[in-house]
């Protein structure tokens, strides 16, 4: 097991520059997720840290240790491939023997350890036995999985594992993906595009865009904090409404035709140094709840028309306009919610986010 | 519309329907080329192997003499066929083994991207292209005893004698084998560069995860992955040798006396200097039973391999 820290990353391909300066660190045993958009540098990085890509320059370190040039055998890394990169002529069994034998790992020894992972992904004999190509997605996943544990590596890399799944099988690969990182205790780069896989696998989230790191957090303070725009549009589903604004005083207008939202004392001291001008404000569907109407009057109440209402299990999406903007709200089923009446909605004042309309960075906290 | 004018309308409708249906149209283009193949190569087999059972020659007219299988009997109990097959064996395992590993090594180097790949491959595949009679022939000169320039660079390099190439008996097998080595690697290198190149990248990046050295990875992930095509390269190589003539024709005559005669050799002079004809066709048919047994080894190994990989 291992630190990871990367020194001012670049990749560039030829123009491209896919990794644009990038540096941090992941601490030993940790799970940490790069997230972004395809095209983001999420898995240019992930190849550099494995020595499958040659960085343009920064450097890469493995603990103290500079592993920059090493090449990928020299640094003991695992790595599970988008689409698995089994060996379609081997069976399970050799696939997942493939890195002790090329390590001349005695024989009983091997057969102990494959053992061993096997048991731990439920690999049972007769899907052992099969070969490579002719495993089902969900088993071609589990013994990429084994064989990238089976030799204790210092770092395990993922790349998307679980994209090449179907939904349900998805949920399930994920949960037990997060529970073997935490029996093994191995420090783990994953990668991915799917916001709920990193919210629910994460010890910390990195995003990414264009190249660059965006914002590093627990999936907690990225979701409750996004420090960008774009974090706050890329985490969270249903996504986060977005509504351009004008700060005046106690109030803010929303959207063309200036709705004004009064807003609470703490935040107004907050936005002192914003007056007059243009933000955008974000909130989530959970923080806009829903009042009977008749309650608009107060602190960050606003009245609307409910356009339409989207029942999902035990909780209801509701749908309204806004100065021009359609708004979603989140409410309990229990709520008696019709469509095209009138009602009220309260913004949580606490879980406003506010950007700059040009910097699209977040102007609080 | 007039009636005649329907009338022919009816009368294409009727031969659409009944005189051309989809059956005979179907047919119709198949039997032009049928007929060819009849006439090219039906028609000559037919005569080789009825010619095989008879004794007579081309040049003497006069009525053939049935032998039943005399002349079968004859050839394969004769001594000097034995040693025309002997050597043959010789040429062509010692030429296809050489030519396997030499040409798959050679792909194995031009694998990777530098500067000037595609200059290389081409030069690289320049003999293979071309004619074998002049192959012969250079190799001929250049294996010359006295002023040869083989001679002369390992006199040069080595500092060797002058080494009898062609008029020894032991050494022209080595001779035949060169030239023929130094025409027909290209083939192997560009079949094996072929399979090589079809093995996915992200299992040679796998396989650098997994810490597998570059002999591991060959063995263990190149050799099984394109060993169908090497086979079948290996097919090819070895009907290609059994048949070797005209180089070898070009390049010793057959010699030094008739020790370098391979079997195909052996029936031209059957053939086409002794002409005869009912011995040559029972050679030929003997030749022939050999090359399909020998191809059908290959190629139920070679579907082994294939349901294997599936």
């Amino acid at each position: 097991m291992a630190s990871i820290r990367l020194r001012n990353l670049q990749k560039f391909f030829g123009e491209v520059k896919a990794v644009n300066d990038v540096s941090m660190e992941i601490r030993n045993e940790e799970l940490v997720v790069f997230l972004g958009p395809s095209g983001c540098g999420k898995t240019t990085t992930l190849r550099c840290i494995a020595g499958l890509e040659k960085p343009t320059a920064g450097e890469v370190y493995f603990d103290q240790q500079n592993v920059t040039s090493f090449s990928p055998p020299d640094r003991n890394v695992a790595m599970v491939f988008q689409f698995y990169a089994l060996y379609p002529h081997l069976t399970a069994y050799e696939n997942i023997a493939f890195p002790l034998k090329a390590q001349r790992v005695p024989r009983a020894e091997i057969r102990e350890k494959v053992g061993q992972v096997t048991k731990l992904l439920k690999l049972g004999d007769s899907i052992v036995r099969r070969k490579a190509n002719r495993l089902s997605g969900g088993d071609m996943q589990r013994v990429a999985l084994a064989r990238a544990i089976v030799r204790e590596p210092r770092v395990l890399l993922l790349d998307e594992p679980l994209s090449a799944l179907d939904e349900k099988f998805r949920e399930e690969m994920r949960s037990e993906l997060g529970a073997l990182q935490k029996k093994i205790k191995v420090t783990t780069v994953y990668v991915t595009h799917d916001q709920r896989e990193a919210m629910c696998l994460a010890d910390r989230i990195v995003v990414m865009k264009d190249g660059e790191i965006i914002q590093t957090g627990t999936p907690r303070e990225l979701y409750e904090h996004p420090r960008n725009l774009f974090v706050g549009y890329f985490i969270g589903s249903p996504g986060m409404n977005f509504i351009d604004c004008l700060f005046d005083r106690n109030k803010l207008m929303l959207g063309q035709d200036k709705t004004e939202l009064l807003i609470s004392e703490g935040l107004t001291i907050e936005l002192r140094e914003y007056q007059g001008r243009e933000l955008i404000l974000g909130i989530r569907p959970e923080n806009l709840s829903f009042l009977l109407s008749g309650k608009e009057k107060g602190v960050g109440r606003i009245k609307v028309k409910v356009i339409s209402v989207e029942k999902i299990g035990h909780f209801k999406i509701f749908y309204f306009y806004l100065g021009g903007r359609l708004f979603k709200g989140r409410a309990s089923a229990k709520e008696n919610i019709a469509e095209g009446g009138e009602c009220s909605v309260e913004f949580n004042q606490n879980r406003i986010c506010l950007f700059d309309k040009s910097s699209q960075q977040s102007v609080l906290y | 519309m007039n009636k005649s004018e329907k009338e022919k309308m009816n009368a294409r409708k009727d031969f659409r329907r009944e005189i051309l249906t989809e059956r005979r149209f179907k047919i119709l283009f198949v039997v032009p080329t049928l007929a060819i193949l009849l006439f090219l190569i039906g028609y000559p087999f037919a005569t080789v192997i009825w010619s095989g059972f008879f004794r007579f020659s081309l040049l003497r007219p006069g009525v053939p003499k049935f032998m039943g299988l005399g002349n079968y009997q004859f050839i394969l109990t004769d001594p000097l066929t034995w040693e025309r097959f002997i050597f043959t064996a010789k040429f062509v395992s010692l030429s296809v083994v050489i030519q396997f590993f030499l040409g798959m090594g050679i792909a194995y180097l031009l694998q990777r991207e530098f500067k000037g790949r595609g200059l290389v491959l081409t030069l690289v595949m320049v003999p293979m292209m071309m004619c074998p009679i002049v192959v012969g022939l250079s190799w001929k000169y250049m294996f010359n005893t006295q002023w040869g320039i083989i001679n002369y660079l390992l006199g040069v390099l080595l500092n060797t004698g002058k080494i009898e190439w062609l008029g020894n008996e032991s050494n022209s097998i080595y001779a035949a084998v060169i030239a023929d080595t130094w025409m027909w690697t290209p083939f192997m290198t560009l079949l094996s560069l072929a399979a090589f190149s079809a093995i996915p990248t992200y299992l040679y990046e796998a396989a650098d995860i997994d810490r597998a050295s570059a002999w591991f990875r060959f063995r263990h992930i190149t050799l099984p992955l394109s060993a169908p095509i090497l086979v079948l390269a290996l097919l090819f190589r070895l009907i290609d040798l059994f048949k070797a003539f005209d180089l070898i024709y070009t390049l010793t005559g057959g010699g030094p006396g008739s020790t370098t005669q391979t079997v195909s050799f052996d029936l031209y002079k059957r053939a086409f200097q002794y002409f005869y004809t009912g011995e040559a066709s029972a050679y030929a048919i003997i030749l022939l039973v050999i090359i399909i047994g020998l191809s059908t080894i290959f190629i139920k190994y070679l579907t082994r391999l294939a349901e294997e990989q599936k």
